[in-house]
């Protein structure tokens, strides 16, 4: 077995871990803490011990915790996430068809995200020290320290009469065709994905431009330079191949990070996804759909951290050493 | 006090303590400075800025200066309190990681690893919605899931102290551990439990904003997030009254800032290496790190 293997094996390990750690955590948040589903039922008034108890029966919570727990694991292992209490209906299909919702936009903020912020990063990196550097920097950094509802609420403001303001799809549109549905989609996420991107371009560009600089510095760019290569292949051929990496990296913790992250804009847009769903199930107390929802978004970021560490030993065989 | 003087001769930090201490001044004396009540209306519903009323009025007509200056105590509060957690958590587990080694450290990195990993919204959410809703366990939900960077840093720090002269000279005078850590150890991990805690007090607010927006904040309490939900929940975006939704984010924004600025400013003075030389590709010069980078 080479060294990557044994690496990516390890890897794999101790995402496992983490994530039979992560979904035991939530058991113990959602189970163990005060109060159960049937304490808050039992301030009905008239309600009867009998009543009661049948609820704790039913709902299985009468067992002792240890029998809870591993109930609640062979659950998991069948993909019964329970049942949601606003809409009666399975919380894996109500999760999933959240997620479906929230990848386009989301993903498309984020892509616009890593592009500009890897422009502008190479571009302040290449200048260090400028006035042009200084600004790039100063605005990354004062975008990152802005609240994203806030800048969703101010674009809603600004752009109200121009561009769809809430949720995915115009609800008057009947009978329409392909084509006019696809525009009316990508209307509908403009205004969510230009958040998500401003809310995530600033890091890009300040760890490009940091990672730029320090590649700028290296021995190959300078023997580059020595052989009278133009700037432009110095600069991207040259030292961002090696600057990429910690990009890549981001780039991957934030995949994982953002589907959880974009509660906030998806509550300004009324976007119906992961967040608005994390928003709602909040509002009426439906644990069983919160709950759903913090396991997915929390498997899926160990997922992606996992992701990250496979590609970076393959872009960069020394982190196997 | 060599250090203090290094670090007030960078701009870049005297700035941000300069703005970190305003603000923290402004809560102090919130009541004192609050123009008008904030409890009942003392203009037009959405009235726009005004002389009378400088930053305009809310949906109710509650003179909107006063609600960002109430706003500034409780938001501030939630970042200080829930920083000093978050720093008394992360010192406590960096220093025994750092200094203790062997299992204590592999168990505290195991423990932070894990909640590094663990998204903090989406978690924070979760606990409010269980924990409820008052501005203690707003602190606790925050400081709580806020040490892990506290952690690593002072660890990394405790680690290069551990191995310098003056640890080993105390000890071979037979100096106890706790001995060695009080005095030579804390008082070297000092500023950067303070950039820490600054930079702690940032997201802090950060993430009260966040968790009053989504409707978990305290409902007694003006924040800043309170006041930007506010302004959701009763259509200043349909009123077009930006005065009612501008304020609150500015402030947030500068604080954030200006702790970025102190906590980044101590943390590059305290790690030479942060400012290492690089080849500019275009002047060919080599950028020198300034003396005081060398600490």
């Amino acid at each position: 077995m080479s060294k990557r293997q044994k690496f990516i094996l390890r890897r794999a390990g101790s995402a496992l871990l983490i994530a039979f750690i992560a979904i035991s955590f939530s058991f113990v948040l959602f189970r163990v803490l005060p109060g159960d589903v049937v304490t808050n039922m039992s301030r009905v008034p008239n309600m009867t011990k009998q009543a009661q108890a049948a609820l704790r029966a039913q709902f299985g919570i009468d067992k002792p915790l240890a029998t809870q727990y591993l109930l609640y694991l062979r659950q998991l292992a069948s993909g019964n996430l329970g049942v949601s209490y606003q809409s009666q209906q399975p919380v894996l299909g109500e999760v999933l068809h959240a997620v479906g919702n929230t990848v386009p936009m989301v993903g498309l903020g984020t892509v616009v995200a890593i592009l500009v912020g890897t422009l502008i990063g190479v571009n302040a990196a290449y200048r260090q020290g400028s006035a042009r550097d200084r600004v790039i920097t100063g605005a990354a950094m004062i975008v990152y320290s802005l609240p994203v509802q806030w800048v969703g609420l101010l674009l809603l403001v600004w752009l109200a009469g121009w561009l769809p303001t809430s949720g995915m799809s115009d609800p008057y549109l009947f009978n329409a065709g392909f084509w006019t549905t696809v525009q009316d989609r990508a209307l509908h996420m403009l205004l969510p994905a230009t958040c998500v991107a401003l809310m995530l371009f600033g890091s890009f560009a300040l760890v490009v431009r940091s990672s730029q600089l320090e590649a700028l510095g290296d021995d190959h760019v300078l023997t580059a330079r020595a052989k009278g290569y133009g700037n432009r292949r110095i600069v991207w051929r040259e030292a961002f191949r090696s600057a990429m990496l910690p990009l890549i990296t981001l780039s991957t913790l934030t995949l994982g990070f953002v589907i959880g992250g974009v509660v906030l804009v998806e509550a300004v847009f009324s976007w119906p996804g992961v967040g608005l769903g994390t928003v709602q199930a909040v509002a009426a107390r439906d644990y069983p759909l919160l709950q759903g929802i913090f396991l997915f978004i929390t498997v899926s970021v160990v997922g992606f951290n996992f992701l990250g560490d496979v590609l970076h030993s393959v872009l960069d065989p020394r982190v196997a050493e | 006090m060599k250090l203090a003087r290094l670090l007030l001769r960078r701009p870049t930090i005297v700035a941000g303590i300069v703005i970190v201490a305003l603000f923290t001044l402004v809560a102090v004396f919130a009541p004192l400075l609050e123009p008008y009540s904030v409890s009942r209306p003392s203009g037009a519903i959405f009235a726009p800025p005004s002389a009378a009323h400088w930053l305009g009025c809310d949906d109710a007509g509650v003179d909107m200066l006063s609600l960002v200056i109430a706003g500034t105590q409780n938001s501030m509060l939630v970042g200080f309190a829930a920083a000093a957690v978050a720093v008394l958590i992360g010192g406590t587990l960096g220093i025994l990681a750092g200094y203790r080694g062997s299992w204590s450290e592999t168990g505290v990195v195991g423990v932070t690893d894990f909640f590094l990993v663990i998204p903090a919204l989406p978690l924070m959410i979760v606990l409010a919605a269980l924990f409820g809703q008052t501005i203690y366990h707003i602190v606790l939900v925050i400081g709580l899931l806020s040490w892990m960077s506290v952690t690593y840093v002072v660890r990394a720090q405790v680690h290069t102290l551990k191995e310098r002269g003056f640890v080993s000279r105390a000890r071979s005078l037979g100096a106890g551990d706790f001995y060695i850590v009080r005095r030579h150890i804390l008082p070297h991990v000092a500023p950067l439990l303070v950039a820490q805690t600054v930079l702690t007090v940032a997201s802090a607010v950060f993430f009260e904003a966040a968790l009053a927006f989504i409707g978990l904040g305290d409902p007694e309490r003006i924040s800043w997030g309170t006041i930007i939900q506010n302004a959701f929940l009763h259509s200043a975006v349909s009123y077009g009254a930006w005065w009612a939704i501008v304020p609150p984010g500015v402030c947030i924004a500068v604080v954030v800032l200006g702790s970025f600025l102190i906590g980044q400013g101590v943390e590059e003075a305290m790690n030479p290496r942060l400012g290492s030389a690089h080849v500019s590709p275009r002047s060919f010069k080599l950028c020198k790190p300034t003396p005081e980078d060398a600490l």
